[in-house]
């Protein structure tokens, strides 16, 4: 019985941990723009000056985004919300 | 014309004859125009299957829109639009030329560096990032650095897990604003260079770290991580510790591992305020003997940075100390400690930024203590390119390099 909980406990676990690995795919969220916005500028010009958002396409920004997510430590949410703002407006 | 009588009668007997006189050589003709009609239903059939064949190969416009719409529906399908492609790959980077004028000593074109950064992406999971660092030196070689090549995988929201080699995320300048485009001065603060300072720079190993919201408006950030550590370098007549080796190495005479990490708290949005720690052992080395016993080392910062408008304060400590050890060939343990604040401001309109730093840096050798004033002003033809001209009155034991001011020009670059 034990083992059992044990066994069933870890699987949880796994699978939780499995789930929280997939990113989620959220389906287009309206306000994501505004809080990106928000979110890049609180957070964009703190290190260095603030960078145009027409400097890069969308897809340089999709990794410069990730990157800056490790530097500025960014959570997720602010990552999607930041990236959503400057591809918006590139 | 109009026919007479006489022509009509000709003509209607012409007409009989020729009717008489069919059956001769009819059945020749109608033979041949019977294969030749054969010929020609063959010929027909055959082209009415070439044009059925050609007509199930090509598509039709309607066929192409099809197309078309499965293949905007896959894309959509494919993750919210920004994930049309799973793997990125991309360049970016920095570079500078400086050129320095010691007081008493040399001038020179002293500092050329390029900085590529490569990054691989896969999906939002994935992102490797490798910064090289190509030098020139005095001999006119070049040199090459390995800053970082580390990998991270973006767990959650909260929590990225990394590894490989990084910058030391023990204090703040160090990691967030050493490239050059990104320091407002053209010199480092004293205590932060790479070599003989009171900071660790880089290290090799593992860690987690993220941001996390906290309560109203406010956010925290950590790194924890596990590396190799510093190691020692003993001065050249082998009896003292000259000074730790910060950048990170595959392995660690000590054979310990450094444990570390940083929290930022950042109350309101552009002040950040950080502690960080690390403890790990060390040991000296000595050349052609064996391992020494380890022995205690650890480093503490505190740092803060905090924009407002067109204002740029900010200012970190920080104290890396080594434990003695009675049995060694270098018994002294020591603190090497430094300091800096920093203001810039950029003139509201222009392109002009003034820059004034204070810091102070000293280590158990008098020789190597320096306490500076620099005064400077940066020109910002882009957000990422800069032009910097700054004064260094520098303070040190009479008679060194340390004790020189210097006169400091930079052009730097960011991509
Ligand atoms: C904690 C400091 C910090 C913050 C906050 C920060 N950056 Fe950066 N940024 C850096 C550093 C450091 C680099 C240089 C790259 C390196 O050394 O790894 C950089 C580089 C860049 C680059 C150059 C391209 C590249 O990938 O290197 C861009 C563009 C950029 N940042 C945009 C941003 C945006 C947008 C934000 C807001 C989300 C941001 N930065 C927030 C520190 C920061």
């Amino acid at each position: 019985m034990k083992t059992l909980h044990i066994i069933l406990a870890s699987a949880t676990t796994l699978l939780l941990a499995w789930s929280s690995f997939a990113p989620a795919q959220q389906p287009a969220d309206p306000q994501a723009f505004a809080r990106g916005a928000k979110a890049w500028a609180d957070n964009c010009a703190r290190c260095h000056n603030m960078r145009d958002p027409k400097d890069f396409r969308d897809d340089q920004w999709k990794v410069i985004v990730s990157h800056m997510r490790l530097r500025a430590g960014l959570t997720g949410q602010e990552a999607r919300d930041i990236l959503a703002f400057l591809q918006g407006s590139n | 014309m109009k026919l007479n009588s006489k022509q009509a009668a000709v003509a209607a007997a012409l007409t009989l004859l020729a009717g008489a006189a069919q059956p001769a050589w009819a059945d020749a003709e109608t033979d041949k125009l019977k294969t030749e009609i054969e010929q020609l239903k063959r010929e027909m059939r055959e082209l009415r299957s070439v044009l059925e064949r050609q007509k199930q190969d090509t598509a039709t416009k309607q066929d192409v829109q099809e197309v078309r719409d499965e293949v905007s529906q896959a894309k959509k399908a494919g993750g919210s639009g920004l994930l049309a492609n799973n793997s990125l790959v991309h360049l970016a980077g920095y570079g500078h030329v400086g050129y320095a004028n010691r007081r008493g000593m040399n001038s020179s074109f002293g500092e050329v560096g390029f900085n590529p950064i490569f990054h691989y992406q896969y999906k939002d999971l994935l992102l490797f990032e490798t910064e090289l660092e190509i030098m020139s030196n005095a001999e006119g070689e070049a040199e090459f650095g390995l800053e970082y090549a580390n990998m991270n995988v973006f767990a959650n929201d909260y929590l990225t897990a990394f590894g490989g080699k990084f910058l030391s995320p023990i204090g703040y300048f160090i990691q967030n604003l050493h490239p050059a485009w990104i320091n407002k001065f053209p010199s480092k603060p004293p205590g932060f260079e790479e070599e003989g300072g009171a900071v660790p720079v880089s290290d090799i190993g593992a860690g987690i770290k993220g941001g996390v919201p906290f309560g109203s408006g406010m956010k925290a950030n950590y790194t924890l991580y596990v590396g190799n550590g510093p190691r020692l370098e003993l001065s050249g007549a082998g009896d003292e510790i000259e000074s730790i080796a910060a950048t990170g190495g595959t392995t660690n005479p000590s054979k310990h591992k450094l444990v570390g990490g940083r929290l930022g708290f950042l109350p309101i949005p552009n002040l950040e305020l950080g502690l960080s720690a690390a403890h790990s052992r060390v040991a000296v080395a000595p050349e052609g003997a064996p391992v020494e016993a380890s022995r205690n080392y650890s480093v503490v910062g505190a740092d803060f940075g905090w924009r407002w408008r067109g204002l740029d304060l900010r200012g970190e400590y920080m104290r890396s100390r080594v434990g003695d050890l009675d049995t060694s060939v270098a018994p002294l343990g020591g603190t090497w400690k430094t300091h800096y604040v920093q203001a810039a401001y950029r003139i509201p309109g222009t392109k002009w930024e003034p820059v004034l730093r204070y810091g102070k840096f000293t280590s158990p050798h008098a020789d190597q203590d320096l306490k500076q004033l620099g005064l400077g002003v940066d020109y910002w033809f882009e957000s990422d390119i800069v032009g910097k001209l700054a004064y260094e009155r520098n303070d040190g034991e009479p008679g060194t390099p340390n004790d020189a001011n210097r006169v400091l020009l930079q052009f730097a670059f960011g991509f």
